[in-house]
């Protein structure tokens, strides 16, 4: 009981005290005893809180280091995620890109041929791994029919094979089934060519003798049965076979077109069938003769330089 | 002996709270270690002890901490440990949240009226929601440092016993 009675007294004597502080702090000027008395206490204190701070800043930086730690991990969250982002629209844009190119080429091959074409998406691959043929978005309605054929800005892709109003099935030009006349721009010699799935398409040309070399242009020929326009880049040699006992010779031939990424192609619903060039070049040693030229315009004006008249 | 430790507990808290408490403080209010030291010394000894301690710490808190009156932090701590110390008899001796409960409270008290006294007496700078904030903010941190600066107060009693006659 005593001693609680004493630190009551020792309470009020201490409010005392703190509140005569306080008066005379708040009656005094900034001169006064009290802010005298503060003046000497930072003085004291002050060098030991200097040397402390300087003792402890390492800590704190270490402090502040982890404090950052985890900013920087929620900062680097946000970059990853932003990366995400960009890095999606990057792909995005490199699609839509690739898909004007080939557009792009799309137009330029009509511009170049006069062809009157319908444009078409491709919508499925083959449906079977035996045979290689597409569907695109174009059908009937749109005025395509069978044996019509197909181009991209490459050159050759198929014949129409099947027709539906709004779809049509595509045999491309690497199918085993698929045939077609064809020349070797530079030398106009003529003969059939077919596609063999996987492997280079086939080039048998009537003529085994003819000079035929690596690099050499093939392009779809209007002789035989006149299917297909004249002139539709096919491919270029890759391989000359040789001459076997049946008088025959194969030709190898890489495809311009990329068949495993088509997007778009141009169906053609007319094109004027040109006259069939003469064969321009003897195997002897008569110069080169160019070939006439024709109503619509070359689709591979190096391939065909512009003849001179004749006569 | 004994008044010199404390003395020396009390100045190194003020060093503490001047030299590493701003690296760690949250939303611009740090631990109040010298409050959490008289809140500690009234809770093992009681309110004489409390009230002596709370107002030596007030003191330096005047001199050396704040710009506000000289007696302002003394008054409102030695009345934190005023009551802490009376509360001592109703709570139990080793209970483990007996002191956080106090660091807790005494946080609130003592910085709320620190920051209410001082606006009494004029100080615009300390409007309702500054003080509802230091306030919490303070007492959470308060109570995060119980557990070892109540270990070391006890450390020190029992190394430095008071005399009988502050014992309540």
């Amino acid at each position: 009981m005593y001693q609680r009675r004493r630190a009551r007294v020792v309470l009020a004597v201490l409010v005392l005290i703190a509140l005569v502080l306080i008066t005379i702090d708040f009656r005094s000027s900034d001169e006064g005893p009290l802010s005298r008395l503060r003046s000497l206490a930072t003085a004291t204190f002050g060098p030991v809180q200097d040397g402390l701070s300087s003792l402890l800043r390492p800590v704190g930086n270490a402090i502040d280091d982890i404090g950052d730690v985890f900013s920087l991990r929620a900062e680097n969250e946000q970059l990853r995620t932003r990366l995400t982002e960009l890095e999606e629209r990057r792909r995005s844009f490199e699609d839509l890109e690739r898909e004007n190119e080939t557009l792009r080429a799309l137009l330029s091959m009509r511009d170049r041929t006069g062809f009157d074409v319908v444009a078409a998406r491709v919508v499925a691959l083959a449906p079977s791994n035996y045979e290689w043929t597409i569907t695109i978005d174009a059908g009937s309605e749109d005025g395509v029919e069978r044996d019509m054929v197909v181009i991209d800005g490459d050159g050759l892709v198929g014949r129409i094979i099947q027709v539906t109003p709004s779809a049509s099935r595509v045999l491309l030009a690497i199918d085993p089934n698929f045939s077609a006349a064809a020349r070797v721009a530079g030398l106009g010699e003529q003969g059939p060519m077919s596609g063999r799935g996987g492997d280079l398409m086939r080039f048998l040309p009537l003529d085994p003798e003819a000079e035929i070399e690596r690099g050499d242009e093939i392009v779809t020929s209007s002789y035989s049965n006149g299917i297909f326009p004249s002139g539709i880049p096919i491919g270029s040699v890759e391989d000359v076979g040789e001459q076997t006992t049946l008088l025959s010779r194969e030709v190898d031939v890489r495809p311009y077109v990329d068949f495993t990424r088509l997007d778009f192609v141009l169906v053609v619903l007319h094109a004027p069938i040109p006259e069939l060039p003469p064969v321009t070049r003897d195997t002897g040693d008569l110069p080169f003769i160019p070939p006439r030229p024709s109503p619509s315009p070359s689709p591979d004006p190096q391939a065909s330089p512009t003849p001179e008249p004749q006569g | 002996m004994r008044i010199a430790v404390i003395g020396l507990a009390l100045v190194s808290a003020v060093l503490l709270q001047t030299t590493l408490f701003p690296y760690v403080s949250l939303a611009g209010f740090r631990p109040d270690l010298l409050l959490l030291l008289t809140a500690a010394f009234a809770l093992r000894e009681g309110p004489g002890v409390g009230v002596r301690v709370g107002f030596a710490a007030g003191v330096l808190a005047d001199l050396l901490l704040n710009t506000s009156a000289v007696g302002t932090q003394a008054l409102v701590f030695l009345g934190v440990g005023y009551a802490v110390g009376v509360m001592k008899p109703y709570l139990a001796p080793e209970s483990i949240s007996a002191p956080l409960v106090v660091a807790f409270v005494s946080g609130v008290l003592g910085t709320a009226g620190f920051g209410l006294l001082s606006r009494l007496l004029g100080d615009e700078r300390f409007t309702t929601t500054l003080v509802f904030q230091a306030s919490l903010v303070v007492a959470l941190y308060n109570t995060l440092l119980a557990p070892p600066i109540m270990g070391l107060v006890t450390r020190l009693g029992e190394r430095f016993p008071p005399e009988r006659a502050l014992r309540v």
